[in-house]
């Protein structure tokens, strides 16, 4: 089995969750910012956290893929 | 109509830009005009290429391209503040503190910006009777201005497209076989004259495959898990500082809520390690797979659409510099945490 096709399984299918969880925070402060328009600028800064947190799951699966395509 | 000449104005300029483009590529390149259209970017490989070789002796020291520019990156950063700091300097007190303007203005937006991102980061906590903001803010501040400025440094053309032929290793010159063979013999020796005569190896023989001679630095695992192994060290090292060495020990035995605490210490242990890990690989991910993703973009598409990649690459970068250094505070916020019972027996005294 060639392994280039692990690396594109692994990028592939290690991006849903992380996908998923940035949705989740941006829609969950559009709805906190909907209800508390004045604290849009922490509300915002407390995102930009969170989505960093969630995609670096997805880049563990990306240095995962590398892992296997390069060693 | 306003909006009409401008939108003939940006289209003038596109048309001659594009001329102009096809101009040089028709001086450079007579037969084929229409190479500058396209960029033969090097896709870069996760292990960066050695581009100087130091031989002491015995002793090589090889310096890889990302080492170089985060040479040159900090370089830059040194002038920029040096002249920064001098033309603060030419001002009076008076001046300086009634009337900032310039330069001084810029640089205390900047250093403000970064304090009240570590102080709300870091919350209330105290550590040595000061706040935390303040008591980290050296090192996390110059996490931050280096990480952003290397990685925006990136984006400068120039960066990985400016290659070298990169010198040899010194194992090529060893691995040549000690036989009986008179031209070989020669051949050894000729190649070992090569290796004990020149101190300095930059651009060699280029029998390997041309390197960049620049690549953003934190695209090299190795430099950003040096920052991420510096960050988590202090965080150990604050913990103590405030609860002492036993005390430190206890609070990540028993610092969880209600009846988790005691099983605690080891799960915190990892969790300190995957600290290091997720610090490095996340900025080590973004920056490396920023770097193939404009190389394959500048490689696809039109010379202009690849500037909109540009910009999101620079917002991305921004957001990784902000990440790495308010998680680094807010670690740090939470192995210093949790003496409360002290303030609660200072206060009760």
């Amino acid at each position: 089995m060639d392994p280039k096709f692990a690396a594109a399984l692994a990028m592939g299918i290690g991006s849903i969750g992380p996908a998923l969880g940035i949705g989740m925070a941006v829609a969950k402060a559009m709805e906190a910012i909907g209800r508390n328009p004045e604290a849009a600028g922490p509300i915002q800064g407390v995102m930009i956290l969170g989505i960093g947190l969630a995609e670096a799951v997805a880049i563990y699966a990306f240095v995962t893929a590398l892992a296997i395509l390069f060693t | 109509m306003k909006k009409r000449r401008t939108l003939l104005i940006i289209l003038g300029v596109l048309v001659v830009a594009a001329a102009a483009m096809y101009g040089i590529g028709w001086l450079l390149f007579p037969d084929s005009p229409t190479t500058v259209f396209t960029a033969q970017m090097h896709i870069p490989r996760p292990k960066p290429e050695v581009i100087i070789r130091i031989h002491l002796g015995s002793l090589e020291i090889p310096i890889t391209n990302t080492a170089f520019s985060s040479f040159f990156a900090m370089l830059v950063l040194v002038i920029i503040v040096l002249l920064v700091r001098r033309s603060i300097n030419r001002r009076s007190e008076e001046e300086r503190i009634r009337n900032p303007h310039g330069v001084q203005n810029v640089a205390e937006w900047a250093m403000e910006y970064l304090i009240n991102l570590l102080e709300g980061a870091a919350g209330t906590e105290r550590i040595k009777k000061r706040p935390l903001g303040r008591m980290i803010f050296p090192l996390v501040a110059t996490l931050f201005i280096f990480i952003i400025f290397a990685n925006w440094f990136s984006l400068v053309p120039g960066f990985s497209t400016i290659v070298v032929a990169p010198p040899e290793a010194a194992e090529h010159h060893e691995a040549v076989p000690v036989e009986g063979h008179g031209d070989t013999a020669a051949q050894e020796h000729e190649t070992e004259g090569h290796g004990t005569e020149r101190v300095l190896w930059f651009f060699g023989h280029g029998s390997e495959e041309p390197a960049p001679l620049l690549r953003a630095p934190n695209s090299h695992l190795a430099i950003t898990a040096g920052m991420a192994v510096i960050a988590v060290v202090v965080v150990q090292v604050l913990g103590t500082m405030k609860h002492g060495a036993v005390g430190y020990l206890k609070h990540l035995a028993t610092d969880a809520p209600g009846a988790m605490k005691g099983i605690m210490f080891p799960i915190h242990i990892i969790s300190e390690l995957s600290h290091v890990i997720s610090l490095s690989a996340r900025l080590f991910g973004n920056l490396y797979g920023g770097d193939v993703l404009l190389a394959v973009i500048f490689n696809l598409l039109a010379p202009l659409i690849p500037a909109l990649f540009l910009g999101i690459e620079a917002f991305f970068y921004y957001i990784q510099a902000l990440l790495f250094s308010v998680l680094t505070t807010v670690y740090i916020a939470m192995a210093v945490g949790g003496g409360h019972h002290e303030e609660e027996a200072h206060a009760a005294q």
